[in-house]
């Protein structure tokens, strides 16, 4: 087992594997033994292509799969052998917000909502009030709190899912793509109070994505090909990489496409840039 | 489709909107056994009046509330008509008033109990449409569940029905959308639903169910995802935000309507003799 002390790491998963349907003729593989390591204060994007097991592996961070083989460690705490406490303590660690906001909502007003978390811990009414205030400040929601989630943009929807999981405050929030099924305005906004959570609460973020742009915000990228971790660097050397990316079936990022493009034509040589800034300032200095 | 008012709540704010559910729920069901004992013009006039003060109070129109009897007219009329036409009273000798046509009759008491009948069923109506009209349907799941907790102790799931009435609430106005987007999707692809007699219209809507259903499943294997990662173990050591407190006025409002169910058994039974409960009795069968 991962010693927790050293580098802070909070999240260990080594070999984990995982059928669907095991032992039946459907049988799926869905992880063919993945290890990485999680340190806290990590921003890590998870990206792979359909069908690459990276929605498996939210629900295996969060216990509510349990790895067939190998094991997943939060917080020093193996989710294959935790009893009941113990799998709650894991769930207070990471939080995963899901992909569609309309089926993670369990009341019809905004504060009930986000309340039920904490409420399922058993805390006093007065912490959750605190809590529930806090979260939904966090995500910029706080006005709405006595609305319904129903008349909301699905951005918005998200970002109250986002202070649902906020209120039990996590120390490890998995974002299962979350930003999906959102219209680019709503994938920004969603992105920003990621970013500002990260800062302001010190969270470590888990983003599984399948959206180059999205995975270009984190610190690290890990890709996963057919149940395996194929590529697991900083973000600027994993995006860089268009071949490679393309060979697992995923997109680089705009900007380092555009790069890569004109690399080949052979006008320009120097790093293939990731972002948006660091293309223009490539671009410029362009003869 | 997103202002579906599911429940029937006129928005205002008003003393009985923000009276507690529960207490709510208590008064209705107390108010429902006066309606049930009375049985007098003068102590049906009494319960009245008191249900037209809290109408006043909840700044619903009178209209609105009397508009949920369109729902009870037939089941009315059907039994004031026959209430009337089969009560013989004490027979056409001793009645005042008797007009006799084959086995039915009427007759004064037949026309008295018809009556009383009809405020009966009338005013049994009205009451619970006040509290439908003053309170969220979520307000009301929460005071279902809490009013069902002594169940608790004889192991029914009291905390799961609240649980699921609560998220079948929640899920309305979801399923309303995705009904509509599934309904348009096969219109788009020439289905029909306003066209053909019964038998079509309904056959028509099968190929929108099978997907809604499909649909509904799905959201609830995500949902029950969702709600064990935040640590759902069936309310077990759960606690609640919002802690339910009656106040003071829902106190005096419940211990007002047991004044008044207790008014209707002294007028009813008068146990102690009183002469003045026979002005109460005015306008009985």
């Amino acid at each position: 087992m991962e010693n927790t002390a050293k580098n802070n790491i909070i999240i260990s998963v080594r070999n984990a594997t995982y059928k669907y349907n095991r032992d039946t003729e459907d049988e799926v593989t869905a992880l063919r033994g993945v290890s990485f390591d999680i340190a806290e204060g990590d921003f890590v994007a998870l990206v792979g292509a359909n069908g690459s097991g990276k929605s498996t592996l939210a629900r295996l961070l969060n216990a509510l799969y349990v790895p067939d083989d190998g094991s997943v460690v939060v917080d020093g705490i193996d989710t294959a052998q935790a009893g009941h406490d113990e799998t709650v303590k894991v769930r207070r660690t990471v939080g995963v917000v899901f992909q569609n906001p309309d089926n993670q909502m369990v009341a019809s007003v905004i504060e009930d909502d986000v309340a039920f978390g904490p409420e399922n811990l058993g805390l006093p009414p007065a912490e959750i009030r605190e809590r529930v205030d806090w979260a939904l400040g966090c995500v910029g929601m706080y006005e709405h709190r006595k609305g319904t989630p129903f008349r909301l943009s699905g951005g918005q929807k998200q970002r109250i899912a986002i202070a649902g999981i906020l209120a039990m405050k996590p120390r490890v929030m998995v974002l299962d793509e979350s930003t999906a099924m959102l219209d680019p305005r709503g994938k920004r906004e969603v992105m920003d109070a990621v970013e500002r959570i990260r800062e302001e609460a010190g969270i470590t973020v888990v983003t599984i994505t399948h959206f180059p742009d999205e995975a270009a915000r984190a610190d690290r990228v890990i890709a996963l090909s057919d149940g395996r971790v194929a590529i697991d660097e900083n973000s600027r050397d994993a995006l860089s990489d268009v071949e490679r990316l393309r060979s697992l079936g995923l997109d680089a990022p705009l900007p380092a496409r555009i790069a890569y493009g004109l690399k080949r034509r052979g006008i320009y040589t120097g790093d293939v840039p990731v972002t948006a800034e660091r293309l223009a300032e490539v671009l410029c200095a362009i003869k | 489709m997103k202002d579906v008012v599911f429940g029937q709540i006129y928005p205002v704010n008003s003393p009985v909107h923000r009276a507690d559910a529960r207490a709510k729920f208590i008064i209705m069901i107390v108010y429902i056994v006066t309606v049930i004992f009375a049985r007098s013009f003068m102590q049906f006039a009494v319960i009245a009046a008191a249900l037209l003060t809290v109408v006043l109070m909840s700044r619903v129109p009178p209209l609105k509330v009397l508009s949920s009897l369109k729902a009870i007219i037939v089941l009315a009329v059907v039994t004031f008509v026959f209430t009337v036409l089969l009560n013989k009273g004490a027979g056409a000798e001793a009645e005042a008033f008797y007009v006799g046509f084959g086995p039915f009759c009427i007759c004064r008491t037949g026309l008295m109990t018809g009556g009383l009948v009809l405020c009966r069923i009338v005013l049994l109506v009205l009451g619970p449409t006040v509290v439908t009209l003053t309170t969220t349907p979520v307000d009301m799941a929460d005071a279902i569940e809490f009013l069902l907790s002594p169940l608790k102790l004889i192991k029914v799931p009291v905390h799961a029905f609240g649980m699921i009435m609560s998220i079948a609430l929640r899920m309305i106005p979801t399923l309303f959308e995705e009904t509509q987007r599934v309904m348009n999707a096969q219109k788009a692809r020439g289905a029909c639903f306003d066209h053909g007699n019964v038998f079509k219209r309904i056959a028509a809507l099968v190929p929108v169910l099978i997907p809604l259903f499909i649909s509904a499943f799905k959201r609830s294997a995500d949902l029950s995802d969702a709600m064990e990662s935040r640590c759902y173990n069936g309310g077990k050591g759960k606690t609640r935000m919002k802690v339910l407190r009656f106040r003071v006025s829902d106190i005096a409002a419940m211990l007002f309507s047991a004044a008044l169910l207790f008014f209707i058994l002294v007028c009813v039974y008068n146990w102690w003799g009183w002469s003045w409960v026979s002005v109460m009795a005015m306008g009985a069968a």
